[in-house]
């Protein structure tokens, strides 16, 4: 035999000697880890509201998350390594085990524990789970919290008692709840989306921030001729899903699709009058050269980044932390480099917005698993993280670390928070937020004003940019309504609609269709059976407005 | 032998295409180099084609590397790589021979019932189900397994087989080999050109992939670098937290270099191994190959 | 003696069925398929079951097992869906726009090479043509979107050629979709592809090449009598098996080039079939659609098999 084969011999039978020595050790092993061992304190006194004097239950729960950016390296990948969840094991005895996943797999990877039986005792939503949520809890997957409210929820019952508005948006149709859900405190903390536009080349310019559609075109054209290339561009999904522009027109974009009009009927948007006039305005724009070209194709944040950042364009339609982003960024080469927020765009000057972007104040978050062996523990955990001091550790993390209460007794953030990176640890900003402060991982709890001013709108210009886009007089908001199943049937239309809106709209600005063609394209709509949906959604929304 | 004029007009051309070729070829990563060596802030101002990098700035990849999780990532992927690749090419040559036999009854059956599994799959939940029921969750046999043949290389390696002549084989059986003798003393050392080529493609296929891990394993402690890389990478992208409004750009900056940076790290090592592997198929124009 | 064709085998007087012995003659054969056998059948063939999601309302919930029956439903609607036809028309076009400039590259590349006289310069060329498959498909769409755009090279050489100079982005264009999908598709899997065409093309005798040169034949010949007939059965079975995935357009790069004004031309079914599945989990219609794609594939599959067992000596089986 020669040296080769002798060689690729011994290799091959190595390979099968220790892929059998593998087969052996892994069916040796209890596939399931052993259970963390729970914290030492057993009888540390709960600050709970149920303060018992019988020593805590310990009891490791499981559930499946994703860790927030940056904080790896100090968790060593597994969220229950957060200082937040370690606190949490003191004073409720609850250790959790999590599966560890990224945004991108997070449903595969739940549907794949689901369908396999293993499903965790308690989950952030699937967002696509088949008929919604709502189906969940038909389907017996996840458990109806609001038969629990009475008997093993009292920090979250009393809250919800104490804001109808809460309670309602809190619960489906039929009245149950599908989820522990999230409470914003400040209307603002919804607020993320808008215009923006360089302040120092309006100065120059000498131009008002603009508000109405007549005075954004004369900004851009000003802009163009003191040589911004592009003035005006944004993401790919900006003609589809911005209030901004189509709201001016009382239109909205096929992204929001389906809302409800100052008549509080269902309309769809990219048919109402109004959209004709839009998209000609958006063509007439482009043709000036005032809508950057490539603005189709960009999805790239990075190279929008770029474009705002070297000036080739003055404009865009961004989220709230950009603003920041853009003008630090730009500041390095331009020192009078200056975002601000502008507006929703008006047709009249002192009208009201038609729309805006803004988040649901109450969201159902986290489901607990109807077939969980610890339904109680489950509910208990939870509803401490309702609980005042819950609520406070979950927005400020542990006093004397994160935070400190002031004269008047309100929690004021350390240097640990806000002085990163230069802070005692080494940490930045968001990795020390991401140690104390769950809020910021998006649980379940209710997200307190103090957490919201102190954190995260620290600037003028966030503060300015809030204010402007917290203004509308239809909301993008659609009410929490649950559809039947006929209803459903009817609403599979909707995606090939929207396929054909979103088309014809990129089409009818770029001008590769006529304007002309217009009614054409309505007709098409109606023929699709746009009709027939919205007679659907009237009928779930006279539903839910019944109840 | 000597070239006549237009045999040396065409090698000449034959060169200056291929080189032009190559520089079109070599471009794409040129320029993540480029771009993963840049400072953030100058890659950020710049668009279109990048000839060198923009500043300089290791950051990316200090990032990425003194990741606690790297070294173990490295070494399960390595792991996975030979243990994964050996597999794989044992049981792709046993298939490989056996239906490349004139004798063996069974063949074209057997090829109808393996081709058919790269058409008609039961899709993600029913696979993971299977894994699950042999106990093979958060295994490592997970990942070795489930991917252990290719029926495209099969079949690669199948038609290879099938254009070694008849007379070695018999003249071997006559000598008294069985077959497993064929295979390892005759057929696989006259097959090295295709034994290479699986080395190649199923030793990158082992290094890249990160999927099978991502469903099956529950902690990091078998996770391969791939999908270490890609959780790094899915952890840094603010694309991915849509409302997350104090970033303030420097985490997205520094994405876009990790981007690059990850896909440096991944490819070097290939290239580092390649032409180990590469030199039994490439061969000068004279030298003989069957004696391999 | 062994009669092979007669099914029998007859040894002092006593007949035995052919398989038990064939299976004893042969028995070592048996044993060196079945692992793949087995592989096959317990990765393969038992998580089968799952395609009778495509004639249920699956839920994650009830499993497969348990969802709705609802038959042939899915496939009536997408069959009646509006973009039907034009998804396939992309999905097919695109593919055979494949077959044609991207599958002979390859092959040309590998035979060009093989022409130079220096092993080096062989060994270089071709390591580098492998690495643009390296790359991985996000930034390679983020560096076709950067070519395409206003200012890009692409962009730059096509107004020079035609003549127009007017501000555009080339991927808002509809004619231009598919010429820059397959041009990327050349430009990434070429080198990578031309690995099999290599070690088909050192398989070939060298003795062949010799006794030709004796004959006085010079390279030009040399390619097309022995080089070309050496690598045919790699070709043939390579385009048979690319003939088997007509219906089949991978989802990443053309979700990734694509984008509404353009869909007329980019719009391919597994890009479709993600927008539906979006909105309401339907991984039912998803497979359902999915199956439909692999029957329409493996006929295809076995027609262009059949042909060529009648008109070369190659096939798959």
């Amino acid at each position: 035999m020669n040296k080769f084969s002798k060689k690729l011999l011994t290799a091959l039978v190595s390979t099968v000697l220790i892929v059998a020595m593998l087969a052996a050790c892994s069916s040796a092993k209890n596939e399931n880890n052993p259970v963390a061992s729970p914290a030492a304190a057993s009888t540390a006194t709960p600050d709970s509201v149920q303060a018992t004097s019988t020593p805590m239950p310990q009891v490791t729960l499981t559930t499946i998350g994703v860790s927030p950016a940056g904080l790896d390296p100090l968790i060593n990948g597994d969220m229950a390594n957060t200082l937040y969840n370690k606190e949490l094991i003191k004073r409720t005895g609850v250790t959790l085990k999590y599966t560890m996943t990224t945004n991108e797999d997070y449903d595969t990877k739940l549907n794949l524990l689901i369908s396999s039986g293993d499903a965790p005792d308690f989950f952030g939503m699937p967002s696509n789970y088949p008929g919604g949520v709502d189906k969940a809890l038909q389907d017996g997957l996840i458990v109806d919290l609001s038969k629990y409210l009475d008997s093993d929820l009292p920090n979250l019952k009393a809250l919800l008692d104490s804001n109808p508005e809460w309670k309602k948006a809190a619960m489906t149709d039929s009245g149950a709840m599908i989820g522990f859900p999230n409470i914003k405190e400040s209307k603002a903390a919804n607020v993320f989306a808008g215009a923006m536009i360089r302040k120092d080349l309006l100065d120059k310019v000498n131009l008002p921030v603009p508000e109405t559609i007549e005075e954004w075109h004369t900004a851009l054209t000003e802009f163009k001729k003191i040589g911004v290339k592009n003035p005006f561009t944004a993401l790919n999904w900006f003609p589809y899903y911005s209030g901004d522009f189509a709201g001016a027109f009382g239109a909205n974009g096929p992204g929001y699709s389906i809302i409800l009009d100052l008549n509080g009927k269902p309309a769809y948007g990219p048919i109402v009058p109004g959209y004709k006039d839009y998209l000609a305005t958006m063509h007439q724009w482009y043709e000036e050269g005032l809508i950057d070209p490539d603005f189709v194709t960009l999805q790239d944040w990075d190279v929008l980044n770029t474009k705002m950042t070297s000036g080739q364009s003055a404009a865009t339609v961004m989220f709230l932390s950009r603003i920041l982003t853009y003008t630090n960024e730009g500041k390095k080469t331009d020192p009078n480099f200056e975002m601000i927020a502008a507006p929703h765009p008006v047709l009249q000057k002192g009208d009201t917005p038609y729309l805006g972007q803004v988040d649901p104040v109450v969201t159902p978050l986290i489901a607990v698993n109807a077939n969980s062996k610890n339904l109680k523990d489950v509910l208990r955990y939870w509803d401490y993280r309702y609980s005042p001091e819950g609520i406070l550790l979950s927005n400020f993390g542990i006093e004397g670390e994160s935070y400190t209460l002031d004269a008047s007794g309100n929690p004021q953030y350390t240097d640990l928070i806000l002085a990163a990176p230069t802070n005692s640890k080494g940490w930045t900003q968001a990795q020390a937020m991401g140690m104390y402060v769950a809020v910021d991982g998006n649980t379940p709890t209710v997200q307190l004003d103090g957490y919201f001013d102190q954190s995260k709108l620290t600037t003028d210009a966030q503060k300015d940019a809030v204010a402007k886009w917290s203004n509308e007089a239809v909301s993008t908001l659609y009410p929490n309504v649950t559809f039947n199943d006929a209803e459903l049937e009817t609403l599979k239309k909707l995606t090939d609609i929207e396929t054909y809106a979103t088309e014809m709209t990129a089409k009818f600005i770029l001008g590769s269709e006529p304007m002309d063609n217009f009614d054409k394209y309505v007709e098409h709509v109606k023929s699709m059976g746009i009709d027939q949906i919205l007679a659907a959604e009237q009928s779930a929304l006279d539903r839910y407005n019944s109840r | 032998m000597k070239r006549s004029v237009n045999e040396y007009i065409f090698d000449s051309a034959n060169v200056v295409f291929m080189l032009l070729l190559t520089l079109v070829f070599i471009y794409p990563l040129l320029y993540c180099l480029f771009a993963s060596l840049s400072d953030p802030a100058q890659l950020n101002l710049h668009q279109g084609p990048l000839y060198k990098p923009l500043g300089f700035s290791i950051e990316a990849y200090k990032q990425v590397l003194s990741n606690k999780l790297f070294m173990r990532g490295l070494f399960n992927t390595i792991f996975y790589v030979v243990v994964g690749t050996s597999l794989n090419l044992l049981l792709t040559a046993l298939a490989a021979f056996v239906l490349s036999r004139k004798q063996f009854y069974w063949k074209k059956f057997i090829m109808i019932y393996i081709v058919i599994t790269m058409y008609f799959s039961g899709g993600l939940i029913p696979f993971y189900l299977v894994v699950k029921n042999l106990h093979l969750i958060n295994s490592p046999l997970s990942i070795l397994l489930p991917g252990a043949v290719s029926v495209f290389n099969l079949i690669i390696m199948r038609t290879y087989f099938l254009g070694i002549p008849d007379s070695l084989e018999e003249s071997a059986v006559i000598d008294g080999a069985n077959d497993f003798t064929v295979l390892f003393r005759i057929i696989l050392p006259l097959s090295m050109p295709v034994v290479a080529v699986m080395i190649v493609y199923y030793g990158v296929g082992r290094w890249n992939e990160w999927f099978n891990a991502m469903i099956f394993l529950s902690d990091n402690t078998w996770q391969p670098l791939q999908l270490l890389l890609r959780n790094i990478l899915n952890q840094n992208d603010a694309t991915k937290f849509l409302k997350n409004i104090t970033d303030t750009g420097d985490a997205q900056s520094r994405a876009r270099l990790i981007k690059y940076a990850l896909i440096m790290i991944t490819v070097f090592p290939i290239i580092f191994v390649y032409p180990f592997v590469q030199k039994y198929f490439i061969k000068g124009v004279m030298i003989g190959s069957l004696k391999g | 003696m062994y009669f092979a064709d007669t099914g029998v085998f007859k040894c002092l007087g006593r007949e035995q069925p052919m398989l038990i012995k064939d299976f004893k003659r042969y028995k070592l054969l048996y044993v060196m398929i079945l692992p793949v056998l087995v592989y096959f059948a317990v990765f393969a063939y038992v998580p089968m079951y799952g395609l009778l999601m495509a004639f249920e309302n699956f839920n994650v919930t009830k499993g497969i097992w348990g969802s709705d029956w609802v038959g042939f439903e899915h496939f009536a609607d997408f069959f009646a869906s509006p973009y039907f036809t034009r998804v396939i028309r992309n999905t097919l076009l695109l593919n055979l726009y494949g077959l044609i400039f991207v599958f002979p590259l390859p092959i040309f590349f590998a035979l060009l090479i093989n022409e130079f006289r220096s092993a080096i310069l062989k060994r270089v060329i071709q390591t580098v043509s492998y690495l643009p498959y390296f790359i991985s498909i996000v930034v390679i769409a983020g560096i076709i979107r950067d070519f395409t755009s206003q200012t890009g090279l692409l962009t730059y050489l096509v107004q020079h050629i035609t003549g127009n100079y007017e501000n555009m982005n080339l991927l808002t264009k509809e004619a231009f979709f598919r010429p820059v999908y397959v041009a990327s598709e050349m430009w990434q899997y070429t080198g990578f592809s031309a690995i099999i065409y290599f070690s088909a093309l050192s398989s070939i005798n060298p003795d062949l090449y010799e006794a030709s040169t004796i004959d006085g034949a010079n390279r030009w010949k040399q390619m097309v009598h022995i080089s070309i007939p050496g690598i045919a059965p790699t070709m043939i079975i390579l385009f048979i098996l690319q003939l088997g995935s007509i219906m089949s357009v991978g989802f990443d790069k053309v979700f990734l080039l694509q984008n509404p004004a353009i869909y007329s031309t980019s719009d391919v079914i597994a890009t479709y079939i993600y927008r539906q599945g979006l909105q309401f989990g339907e991984l039912s219609y998803s497979t359902a659609v999915g199956f439909f794609n692999t029957v329409i594939n493996f006929i295809v599959l076995i027609i262009a098999n059949q042909i060529s067992r009648k008109v070369s000596e190659t096939s798959l089986f």
